[in-house]
């Protein structure tokens, strides 16, 4: 098989730590399936990169010395552009991950994760995958409820089944699992899974907008 | 319908009662002052004299009549008139003798053979009042003969149209006094305690209406009460202290008075709004006082009887017929209590109108003021109950706010613990934060990279090494989980379990059957807590892995409802083990995690054979 003929996704890394982005920047040169298009170290140079380079993924660190990757993210949406953003995130960082998965990102990869992980997950990610966790399971549950008060406005709540696949997420079930239990195909419970992601970050971009009408600024 | 039926059974009662009251008072049947066992003089003589002794008397003018004898009709326009009469006595006892005047208008004085044996008070403007009360006077039997006696009587009248002298009793004064002092203790006495009464309840509501001075009805109470008892006076007292005119003209405005109080106590009792009424009745009071101006006793008593009686009567009529609309409208009890009282005090001031006017007998006397005892009794009832009510809302309220003072303090204990858990999460989350940065910038990140040197090499020891720091980075972030606030939630922290442990489980190529469920949160849930759990749960699978030669766990959990408890169950479908294992105190791994379980107050069941083991978690909620 040539190069051409793989599914072959363009690519770019934001990364500060030089570390990480070379064992990044490795481990997708090295990979078939992948283009990789520029490696930047600061949220200045990845926006430049994302203007320019409009590639198909987008691994982003949130810590940037200048920035937060989030914004990142963010840029994705505000320009259209046809790219799909994943987190790289540290160690124990869900919280991070929950954050960038409402400003829009799909996906997230630990950096410390083994390289077949790694290159797994985005694969996964292009094919319709969506990696969850446990905590960030609850943390959505959370999220939605919190959300469901009279005064907040909620265009996006989740449906029954939805809950549902949150709660085995967060009792520890693997996508597989819950695909057995619930006796649906694998494939449809990653599709919710990206369809709550959808959900979470239309809310919070209402959210935002319905605060900016309420200080005023719009 | 029902109502209905009650509210005109209740009304045709009340008609009845009024017919009642009414034959009672214009046609009784019943003599209500018996008078003495003797019989009465009612043939004399009178002479219209203004002669101040009987020495005095135009001796040359008397005239035949009979008592008893009202002036206005046989001799107007004179206010003194002396009666005599000539008794034939068959015998004279010695016991003190009297004479016995039941009715008189307004003043008396008695000569018995000549001699003056007693009057009623002063004959000089204001002249003494005796309207009400009877006169005896005894004298010594000395002053009669056995034969014929000449009893001489000196009668004056304030207003000549008022001037009267029933027929009188002689007879010795043991046979006089029972029907005296009847009629005295009827006439005088209980209206006396009565007006005393009157006046001290008024004292008393005036202290609740200075306690309540919100409240309007207590301040009219006290009004209509004093007006009453001060027109009350009238039948009490005999000597004066102003001028008949003044008088008259005070009893007239505080008959007044009393019937627009009790009018406006009525609108206010029933919660009645009517301004325009109240106002025109208020004006025709305050009118009223004019009375006092008027230049003599005539025509006081003129406008008095003719005018100012007639608009009272009228609002008399609208008070009960008010009282029966709002019977009508809402049958109610205290308003029917009302009407009760209210009808007979109605019909016997109509009495007493048609007594002043000379159109029922007047010896009869005045009665109205014996309709108010009722209603005097009824309405300070009805005001202590108000009273009482109101105090008693007061403390409900006192009560009812005391309890919301508490309810509202709970919440803000509530929403302060609230708070303060939130700030601890927010501390905590902060301190995870920055607990999760050092070991990422610090061990965690050596860990990892360690981990990374290690991957590609081969050799026993490296192994064993990698092994060693692959555990020590799950440890700590066992450490940073226990911190987390999501994961107070007891199956999401086995399902970071899971996420933590599953390379090692793999590794060991161990089947894993996950059957974890929703679980109720746990009280006291802290991370030292979770952290234990973590750790038992995690050396129950480390065993599994490490002496159970299975390839099969599984991981459960349970509610139980008595007592209310969940379980964490690690089954591995291994060798098991013996039971001495147990207590050898090699088993380092099982002491453990009952030290843990012991710290937490978990209970720790280790069921072990040959199909297996279970190790068993199980705290309450």
């Amino acid at each position: 098989m040539t190069k051409e003929e793989m599914n072959n996704y363009s690519l770019i890394i934001v990364e500060d730590d030089a570390d990480i982005r070379q064992r990044l920047s490795y481990m997708i040169e090295s990979h078939d399936a992948f283009n990789l298009l520029a490696v930047e170290s600061t949220l200045a140079g990845g926006l430049a990169a994302l203007k320019r380079y409009k590639p198909d993924i987008l691994l982003a660190d949130i810590g940037l010395p200048d920035g937060s990757g989030i914004d990142l993210i963010k840029a994705i949406s505000r320009w259209h552009l046809d790219c799909e953003a994943m987190v790289i995130s540290g160690f124990q960082d869900e919280y991070t991950v929950f954050d960038a998965l409402e400003a829009g990102a799909k996906a997230y990869i630990l950096k410390h994760d083994k390289s077949s992980r790694i290159t797994d997950a985005i694969l996964m990610m292009m094919e319709g995958g969506a990696p969850i966790s446990p905590v960030i399971a609850r943390l959505m549950l959370q999220r939605f409820q919190h959300a469901q008060t009279p005064d907040q406005v909620v265009p996006e709540a989740l449906t029954e089944r939805q809950i549902k696949i949150l709660k085995l997420v967060s009792q520890g079930f693997s996508s597989k699992e819950i695909s057995e239990k619930l006796d649906i195909k694998y494939y449809t419970v990653t599709t919710h899974i990206k369809n709550i992601y959808t959900k979470l970050q239309v809310n919070s971009r209402t959210e935002a907008l319905h605060e900016a009408m309420k200080l005023g600024l719009l | 319908m029902q109502a209905d039926n009650n509210k005109i059974k209740a009304l045709g009662f009340l008609l009845i009662y009024a017919i009642v009251i009414n034959i009672l008072v214009f046609y009784s049947p019943i003599t209500f002052f018996s008078p003495p066992k003797v019989s009465a003089i009612n043939n004399v003589q009178f002479n219209t004299g203004d002669a101040n002794s009987v020495e005095s008397l135009d001796n040359t003018n008397w005239q035949a009549t009979s008592l008893p004898d009202s002036w206005y009709k046989n001799h107007p326009e004179v206010d003194q008139v002396w009666y005599r009469a000539e008794v034939s006595l068959d015998r004279v006892t010695d016991e003190p003798w009297g004479v016995y005047l039941p009715s008189v208008t307004h003043n008396a004085a008695v000569y018995i053979n000549d001699i003056w044996v007693g009057q009623g008070g002063p004959f000089s403007e204001p002249v003494s009042r005796h309207h009400n009360e009877p006169l005896l006077f005894n004298f010594s039997s000395k002053l009669l003969q056995q034969g014929t006696n000449q009893i001489d009587i000196r009668v004056k009248a304030a207003f000549w149209e008022q001037g009267l002298l029933d027929q009188f009793y002689l007879a010795p004064m043991e046979q006089l006094q029972p029907a005296y002092l009847w009629k005295h203790f009827i006439r005088v006495d209980l209206i006396r305690w009565i007006t005393i009464s009157m006046f001290i309840m008024s004292l008393v509501v005036f202290s609740f209406w200075i306690a309540r001075p919100q409240d309007a009805i207590y301040a009219l109470f006290t009004l209509e009460l004093i007006f009453w008892a001060t027109h009350n006076l009238n039948l009490l007292v005999s000597n004066i202290p102003v001028s008949t005119r003044i008088w008259e003209a005070m009893m007239m405005s505080t008959l007044g008075w009393t019937v627009v109080a009790m009018i406006l106590f009525n609108h206010r009792y029933v919660s009645y709004k009517n301004n325009r009424l109240e106002k025109v009745l208020l004006i025709f009071a305050t009118l009223g006082l004019a009375i006092f101006f008027l230049p003599d006793v005539a025509s006081v008593l003129h406008i008095g009887y003719k005018i100012w009686d007639v608009f009272i009567l009228i609002f008399g009529c609208y008070a009960v017929l008010f009282l029966v609309k709002v019977y009508l409208q809402k049958p109610n009890r205290d308003v029917y209590l009302m009407l009760f009282v209210g009808v007979p005090i109605l019909v016997f001031g109509l009495h007493d109108i048609l007594v002043i006017n000379h159109q029922i007998d007047q010896r009869e006397g005045m009665i109205m003021h014996y309709g108010l005892i009722m209603a005097v009794l009824l309405f300070s009832w009805f005001l202590v109950k108000r009273f009482v009510q109101a105090i008693n809302n007061a403390e409900d309220l006192a009560v009812t706010l005391e309890q919301r003072v508490k309810d509202k303090q709970h919440a803000l204990q509530l929403q302060y613990e609230q708070v303060q858990e939130l700030e601890k999460q927010q501390l905590l989350s902060t301190e995870r934060e920055r607990i999760m940065r050092d070991i990422h910038d610090g061990i965690g990140g050596q860990l990892i990279a360690i981990i990374g040197l290690l991957q590609e090499k081969k050799g026993t020891v490296f192994v064993k090494v990698r092994e060693k720091v692959q555990n020590s980075l799950t440890d700590l972030r066992f450490v940073i989980d226990s911190l987390d606030p999501v994961l107070s939630d007891l199956s999401t922290l086995l399902g970071m379990m899971r996420l933590r442990l599953i390379d090692q489980i793999d590794a060991a190529d161990i089947d894993l059957e996950w059957a974890v469920t929703e679980l109720p949160v746990l009280e006291n849930m802290s991370p030292s807590r979770s952290l234990h759990i973590m750790r038992i749960v995690q050396e129950a699978i480390t065993n599994t892995i490490k002496h159970s030669d299975s390839k099969k766990m599984k991981l459960a959990t349970g509610v139980l409802e008595k007592p209310q408890q969940i379980f964490i169950d690690v089954i591995d479908y291994g060798n098991g083990f013996k039971q001495q294992d147990l207590t050898n105190s090699n088993s380092r791994g099982i002491n453990n995690m009952r030290y843990r379980a012991e710290q937490i107050g978990a209970d720790l069941i280790i069921a072990s054979s040959e199909q297996g083991t279970l190790i068993r978690l199980v705290m309450a909620y």
